[in-house]
């Protein structure tokens, strides 16, 4: 079979690529059905671009002891911690909600857009967000944040909000 | 059909080949070929069926694997059009690639001993101004927060009081023995476009009409 013909296999690489925004409903049926067989499922985000996740049971084990935050994943929680704290004159425990779909839309530019589920898995492992369906918010380690890295990064607010535009 | 791939698997196996594509796709490191899913014929036969479904192959890396993109849909993704990186972004990982592995092993650096790490001086010494320190150090992070290349200090090596130098990274080891070559090609027609390996090498190319090796 030649992978290039098949209309799903080539949409899951463009999602995996991270340029799957406009997809013909036939074939993105095809792609669904393919990625929940894998136990997977596709997510459209808040700018209608279309990513991917592993289901409830599914995905990766974490090892604790090698898993650390890595530069793509320290970019997936600053991105999180932007939307879920607008305003550095507010506290930023405990912010406000925003949705997984939100975070995959800004996250979507990354080159590491592809591995974005598997960081917010980790991070909501490490108690740094937490997720309630797709609901996402800050998770009770960022509550613990001592006050000179919280006055530090309102000092950077600029930054953190750099990152959504 | 792509939908009933795994449905034929017990449920236990069928986690297991499942398992082990989530590490494959989502890990930083490649897997032991040891792994019961790539070792077990069957089963490594059903994690590669998953992965074409999504457009992805295995990887051979000796005594591991990984994933990557199957190379005639990376041609497709290439061919769209859509850019991964920035112009610069490429210009500085082309830079990191050809002082880190391509240099060293012109000079006879052992295989083992690659890449040797380098650092944000070496990289601006080029002699296009436009690769200026102040434009490479953020491509640097921003490639490194793309997993394409790595810190040294960040794969445990004590730099404390020292410049950050910096290696490919893990996504390279998903390249497939075609996308490798491609990018020896591209190396040596760029470096030496008048050398004698280059034009044979541009014969070659002229001959097979690939447009994705040119």
């Amino acid at each position: 079979m030649n992978n290039a013909s098949a209309p799903g296999a080539l949409l899951l690489a463009r999602v995996r690529f991270g340029h799957a925004a406009v997809a013909l409903a036939g074939e993105r049926a095809a792609a669904a059905r393919i990625a929940a067989a894998c136990g997977r499922e596709l997510v459209t985000t808040t700018n209608g671009r279309v990513t991917m996740r592993w289901t409830e049971g599914h995905g990766m084990v974490p090892d604790e002891a090698t898993d650390a935050l890595t530069p793509p994943r320290l970019r997936v929680l600053a991105i999180a911690v932007a939307l879920c704290w607008p305003r550095p004159t507010q506290a930023l425990w405990p912010g406000q909600p925003t949705s997984l779909a939100a975070l995959h839309a800004h996250c979507y530019r990354d080159a590491a857009a592809a591995r974005t589920s598997y960081h917010v898995d980790r991070l909501v492992r490490e108690g740094l967000l937490e997720l309630d369906g797709t609901t996402l918010r800050l998770g009770p380690r960022v509550a613990g944040w001592d006050g000179p890295s919280v006055a530090a990064l309102a000092a950077n607010h600029d930054q953190l909000r750099a990152l959504l535009q | 059909m792509t939908e009933s791939l795994l449905s034929n698997l017990p449920a236990r196996q069928r986690d297991r080949v499942l398992l082990c594509v989530a590490e494959l796709e989502d890990g930083d490191a490649p897997l032991p070929a040891s792994v019961a899913a790539l070792a077990d014929p069957v089963l490594h036969g059903h994690v590669e069926a998953v992965l074409r479904a999504h457009g992805r192959c295995l990887v051979d890396l000796g005594n591991a694997w990984t994933s990557g993109y199957a190379d005639e849909v990376a041609d497709e993704l290439v061919q769209s059009g859509h850019a991964y990186l920035t112009e610069v972004d490429r210009a500085v990982l082309a830079l990191v690639y050809l002082h880190a592995i391509v240099i060293p092993r012109s000079e006879g650096v052992r295989e083992q001993n690659l890449p040797v790490p380098v650092g944000v001086e070496a990289l601006a010494s080029n002699r296009d101004r436009r690769l200026s320190k102040e434009t490479i150090k953020p491509a640097l992070t921003r490639l490194r927060e793309a997993d394409i290349i790595r810190a040294q200090h960040e794969l445990g090596v004590n730099q404390r009081g020292r410049p950050s130098t910096y290696v490919p990274g893990p996504q390279f080891q998903r390249l497939t023995p075609l996308r490798h070559r491609c990018v020896w090609e591209q190396t040596v027609l760029t470096a030496d476009p008048d050398g004698p390996l280059a034009v044979r090498l541009r014969r070659e190319l002229d001959a097979h009409e690939d447009p994705t090796r040119r």
